[in-house]
């Protein structure tokens, strides 16, 4: 009920921004009879629609069930914690993002690799260290050296 | 006599078999992560692929997903978890046998259905590809789009428990495809003045970040797989009288594989489910099934490997992926400059060729690497997995990044892993999104040429035979789909009330 609740909510939003967006597409003197804008209009009203029925529908489930069904236990971690959990695995990835263009690709995987293992729940250490460098270094071998692949950064070593 | 001599050609001059068994390989082992899904381990490969011909690259591809499909048995068999979605129907008698001392047997049963599966299934896919490809030759702007809306049509059954949510992810997909420069009149659109935007975002990176990365993203909220017994298991083929024992679920298994691969949304899981269960009816001894039957886990281990050859056929005919593989094997196409279809066998011949012959030694090399490579499957399957995920986190990196040298493509390639998560959260499936992404273009261009030629007449559609009658079998799959999805429910409520 609650997740489907926030599944419309999260549509509905995404109609609205993407119809505001959508409106403010240029004309152009070349466009056709449906024009740029013309579809992606469709399409978000069609998304606006999908929400409105899928939060009539939850809405009418619950109510029918109310009565007879006793409230649901939730098993496995719950949708915050799977979020803040997230969050902070996005967040190395965009650190890892923002700094290899700074440090070099062997360096920034040099530092990617031990914070998400740290991240997942590995101690640090000696092991973490050298497994970490060891995989940094084959992931430079494999696709700087053997691929020939020019990864960012200027300290490659 | 021409066609062998392609072949040895072929054979001679591009790396086929060891890109094959590279591919094998890759996929059993991926597989045999539990979470990580033929998709993913496919996705994880695609940068190796870059630097190879074409043929070659394809050929790695669908190898992966052939090993893929055999690796995710594996866990099913030995930890009760499955490593792919398809291999969910082994775990019944496959985790049964594993309890009394047969997992070899299993895993043996498993291996040996899987290439019986697989060469069904590649002869299928030789058979009905061209034919397909050839009715395309005769198509308009409006059978395209016609083509496009019947791709979509998928979507109804693609929806799981929830078809209002299957319609919003395809929307969602169709939003995502209409970022870049309009393909009439070339207006920016959604690209809020970023250069990088003006050519659309490439399929290839949203499918990376939803299977790959949002997978990632969910594991790292949840604790260690189950370990492995390493002492007890050693693959054992079966025996003469087995072998006879397997060939009816076996059959089922390919045929249904076959029908299953060929429907576009299918898929492998509904296919090894399906064979399950006839194989089951049929048996001389259904009552071993569900306590360590041969039989329980010859039919769905050769449906899913008949289904990695027979996906194919509406991707390579028609550019329609019908799973979530199929769809980064049409991502490993389009990166390279192939695009499926009749021309796609008259100007690039040597690609299908390759892609066969390829196909051929993938499944020779199964039977070979899958006895060879169960140690390192047992050994990485007991590797902590924080550690894997660092590392699959670091090859997502390196892979994204190799295909266009961009780091814009990886924010991408985040903020598509970040939706990804957030649509695994509130139940959105993910198929109708890729299928909107990949279709997005080809509806949208095509619907807009034939208003054009038309002078915005939409009795156009109705006029062109072919776009009439894709237009025709569409609805028909929609309300097929909607009828069994109604016939289900009201069964469902049925036994509920009983």
């Amino acid at each position: 009920m609650a997740r489907d609740l926030t599944c419309s909510l999260v549509l509905a939003a995404i109609a609205v921004v993407y119809y505001l967006l959508a409106s403010s597409i240029g004309a152009s003197a070349l466009a056709d009879e449906v024009g740029p804008a013309g579809l992606p209009l469709a399409y978000a009203v069609l998304l606006g629609a999908v929400a409105l029925l899928l939060a009539a529908k939850t809405a009418l489930e619950y109510w029918l069930a109310r009565a007879a069904v006793a409230p649901q236990q939730r098993s496995g971690p719950g949708m915050g914690f799977v979020l803040r959990r997230a969050a902070g695995a996005l967040a190395i990835g965009a650190g890892y993002v923002a700094i290899v263009d700074v440090i070099g690709y062997w360096l920034a995987l040099g530092l990617l690799i031990p914070a998400m293992a740290l991240y997942q729940g590995r101690k640090l250490g000696r092991g973490l260290i050298v497994i970490s460098i060891t995989a940094a270094s084959a992931f430079w071998l494999l696709f700087v050296w053997l691929l020939d692949i020019p990864m960012p950064g200027p300290w490659i070593p | 006599m021409d066609t062998l001599t392609q072949i040895f050609e072929l054979l001679l001059t591009t790396p086929l078999v060891p890109a094959a068994a590279a591919g094998v390989a890759w996929g059993i082992l991926g597989g045999a992560l539990p979470g990580i899904s033929p998709s993913i381990t496919m996705a994880l490969v695609l940068p190796f692929t870059y630097g190879m011909d074409p043929g070659s690259a394809i050929v790695m591809l669908s190898a992966t997903y052939v090993g893929a499909e055999y690796g995710g048995s594996i866990p099913a068999i030995l930890i009760n978890t499955p490593g792919t979605n398809a291999a969910a129907a082994t775990v019944l008698d496959g985790y049964a046998m594993q309890q009394q001392g047969r997992g070899g047997e299993a895993l043996g049963i498993s291996l040996y259905s899987g290439v019986i599966g697989s060469f069904f299934g590649l002869l299928m896919l030789v058979l009905l590809t061209e034919p397909l490809a050839r009715v395309a030759l005769a198509f308009t702007p409006m059978a395209y789009f016609a083509l496009g809306i019947l791709g979509l049509s998928v979507i109804a059954s693609l929806s799981g428990e929830s078809l209002l949510k299957g319609l919003a992810a395809g929307l969602i997909g169709l939003m995502v495809a209409t970022v870049g420069s309009d393909p009439i009149s070339g207006v920016p659109r959604f690209t809020f003045g970023e250069a990088d935007l003006l050519d659309g975002i490439p399929p290839i990176l949203i499918m990376v970040g939803l299977f790959a990365v949002s997978e990632l993203l969910q594991q790292s909220s949840t604790g260690e797989w189950q370990k492995a017994d390493r002492t007890r298991t050693r693959l054992k083929f079966p025996s003469g009288r087995l072998r006879r024992r397997l060939l009816k679920p076996q059959l089922f298994g390919s045929v249904i594989g076959t029908f299953e691969g060929v429907m576009p949304g299918a898929g492998g899981t509904i296919a090894s489910f399906m064979s399950y269960n006839e194989a089951r009816r049929w048996s001389r001894h259904p009552e071993e099934f569900g306590k360590g039957s041969p039989e329980g886990i010859a039919a769905p281990e050769a449906a899913n490997n008949t289904v990695a050859a027979t996906a194919l056929v509406p991707v390579l005919s028609f550019g329609i992926p019908g799973s979530n593989s199929a769809a980064i094997l049409l991502g490993g196409l389009l990166v390279h400059g192939l695009i499926p279809g009749p021309r796609l066998f008259e100007e690039n011949g040597d690609v299908i060729l390759s892609l066969y012959t390829g196909l051929f030694f993938a499944t020779i090399s199964m039977a070979i690497l899958g006895m060879l490579i169960l140690p390192a499957c047992l050994w990485l399957v007991n590797r902590p997995k924080a550690y894997l995920m660092a590392f699959i986190y670091a090859l997502i990196f390196s892979g994204v990044y190799s295909i266009d040298y961009s780091l814009f493509d990886l924010a991408l390639v985040l903020a598509a892993g970040a939706m990804g998560l957030l649509m695994r959260l509130v139940g959105l499936p993910f198929l109708p999104t890729v299928l909107g992404v990949v279709l997005g273009y080809l509806v949208e261009s095509n619907y807009r040429r034939s208003l054009v030629l038309s002078g915005g007449d939409h009795m156009i559609f109705v006029e062109d035979r072919i776009a009439l009658g894709l237009l025709a079998v569409a609805a028909l799959f929609i309300f097929g789909s909607l009828a069994t999805r109604a016939w289900l429910l009201v069964r469902r409520r049925g036994s509920a009330a009983k």
